[in-house]
């Protein structure tokens, strides 16, 4: 008999591995009877998963520790085992505020790296002309997206509280907003980038890869109380969603993962929305021409799955550093009891995969992949 | 329910079924909450509760824009608001256990009218406390800036004034009494014309 489990989603190209894990039959090799629920907005998933009604979820890396240190909801200790890849956000503008930028600079299609110091251009013209403040939306306060938004206005030394404003939007909103002209830009990840601009609503400017190289995304959450009551289960639910990374990275399984994904049960966007960013091209206005990031979301290789705890170290700084938790607590034991490496070695070591035996790995260091131990990292730096 | 000045709580229904937010807007109603309007989800919404300035917002579990509202009060200081959802899962594991831990505002279908004036109070308690925490972290931030401009200042002071540490904390200990401005601003006037200097 199948174990039956629930495990909650966000509608996004990232939450492939347990889309395909169920529809690719790697979860019921495991013996799982696996439901998932699509879910509108991260409050619930979060909610649903700390009440039980959820055995398992695809989360923002640090919901995971604002969960567990009670921030902006219920307090409860949650860990993952298992990240669901790195990569796949990026900054998107409305029309008026891309004419805005390229007037500044006229090749900004071609220079994410020169995004920031144009917009900061834009800012202080509009201080000046006693323009209102730009907004941009991110998907949740505690989100990879805000603390990547801050470090790109950061390198050209704009302010998030001073000289924007942020607020929250869905990712299944944030196109409608830009649109309707509530916000200037935002940080999303895909398919909601491309689809603004195939939708000629917005243009994308900056991906998430090129603000930090392999920075971390979503994780597979679970309350520590339930990986305590159902350590079995929940490694073999990381073995069935680590064969699932293993086929996304595949070349020849592309036209199956986007038809997977588009489906309406699941992501429901057009096929042309979700191709782009499994291909690592970031369209650009006028579609004739994309540019090239190859690792726009890399779900497997590069220990992509690994729970880096200098990923969750990174995300607990920007935490302090934004205001959003006090400085008075031990972020070492936050990182050690959320981020387990100890059970995704565990996992791997059983299915004779080996794995690094460091829990961190240095970050801001590398431009080029590297090799730690044997094992090829990924480049690492910041903008 | 009464405010403490004597007016009623205005409540602001977002939901797209009509019917059911009518149902509740009643029971709201019975319940002593001022309805003041039903809204349609939608990136807008922000906007327009700006404008209406409730003191609480009740919105379906089902609808996105449940993060947006939420997250008005930690990304901002300004207008942040109590949330209650309400869901048509009558038997949803989330709304039961939600109720008995009394943390979050949860109303099921068919909760009884008396049970939903209790959560509409229990959230409103919850959210003042929560409010309180972010206050005091909010002064918390500042006191260490505050802290860590007087150590730079007075490290200032004792390069160019010859003082010895204790002298610098005392002057300008000092120079905010006289000029009665806050440490910080003292602190900051001596970093910008020092500071200058180097």
């Amino acid at each position: 008999m199948l174990d039956k489990i629930k495990v909650g989603f966000s509608p996004l190209t990232d939450s492939a591995p347990l889309i395909v894990a169920k529809e690719e039959g790697f979860f019921a090799q495991e013996g799982l009877d696996v439901t998932l629920r699509k879910e509108v907005s991260w409050a619930n998933i979060r909610d649903k998963l700390v009440y039980g009604e959820f055995d398992a979820a695809h989360m923002l890396a640090p919901m995971l520790m604002a969960t567990t240190l009670g921030l902006g909801g219920v307090k409860k200790p949650l860990l993952t085992a298992y990240s669901f890849g790195l990569n796949g956000n990026a900054v998107s503008v409305s029309n008026v505020l891309y004419e805005a930028m390229v007037a500044c600079e006229p090749r900004l299609i071609e220079c994410p790296e020169k995004t920031a110091s144009v917009l900061r251009q834009v800012v202080e013209a509009r201080k000046e002309q006693s323009k209102a403040k730009l907004r941009f939306a991110v998907v949740f306060p505690f989100s990879m997206h805000y603390y990547l938004l801050n470090h790109w206005l950061q390198t050209a030394g704009v302010d998030l509280n001073e000289d924007v404003e942020v607020l929250v939007v869905p990712p299944s909103r944030v196109v409608q907003a830009l649109d309707e002209g509530v916000i200037d830009g935002y940080c999303v990840g895909e398919p909601w980038n491309t689809h603004a601009v195939k939708r000629q609503v917005g243009v994308t400017i900056i991906t998430g890869y090129e603000i930090w190289n392999n920075a971390p995304e979503k994780v597979l959450a679970v309350t520590e109380e339930w990986a305590k009551n159902n350590s079995d289960i929940h490694e073999r639910m990381v073995w069935a969603l680590y064969q699932a990374s293993q086929w996304i990275d595949q070349a020849e399984n592309r036209p199956a993962l986007i038809s997977y994904l588009a489906m309406e049960k699941y992501v429901n966007a057009p096929i042309s929305s979700i191709e782009n960013a499994l291909s690592g091209q970031v369209c650009n206005p006028v579609c004739k021409t994309c540019r090239s990031v190859p690792n726009f979301s890399l779900p497997f290789k590069h220990q992509a799955n690994f729970p880096w705890q200098s990923h969750a170290e990174w995300i607990l700084q920007q935490m302090q550093a934004l205001g959003q938790v006090s400085t008075d607590f031990d972020i070492k034991a936050v990182v050690a009891a959320t981020y387990r490496t100890d059970l995704y070695r565990k996992v791997l070591a059983a299915h004779s995969v080996s794995v690094p035996s460091g829990n961190s790995k240095s970050e801001g260091e590398h431009a080029v992949p590297w090799l730690s131990e044997g094992y090829l990292l990924g480049e690492d730096l910041f903008l | 329910m009464v405010k403490g000045s004597g007016e009623f709580l205005r409540v602001v229904l977002v939901d797209t079924d009509t019917a059911r937010s009518a149902l509740l807007g009643q029971a709201l109603q019975d319940q002593g909450f001022e309805v003041v309007e039903r809204l349609s989800p939608g990136p807008s919404l922000l906007a327009q509760v700006a404008r209406i300035m409730p003191d609480m917002i009740v919105i379906d579990t089902d609808s996105p824009d449940r993060d947006m509202l939420e997250s008005v009060s930690l990304l901002s200081e300004h207008n942040p608001l109590p949330v209650v959802m309400f869901t048509d899962e009558d038997d949803d594991t989330v709304v039961r256990e939600a109720i008995r831990s009394g943390v979050s505002g949860y109303i099921a279908r068919n909760t009884d009218p008396d049970r939903v004036r209790s959560i509409m109070r229990v959230a409103i308690a919850r959210f003042r406390e929560y409010q309180a925490l972010k206050d005091e972290l909010l002064q918390t931030k500042s006191e260490l800036q505050t802290n860590k401009m007087v150590q730079k200042a007075k490290k200032l002071l004792v390069q160019h004034k010859n003082t010895t540490e204790q002298e610098a904390h005392q002057a300008i200990i000092k120079m905010s009494m006289d000029q009665n401005k806050s440490l910080a601003d003292v602190a900051q006037n001596i970093i910008s014309v020092l500071g200058m200097e180097i």
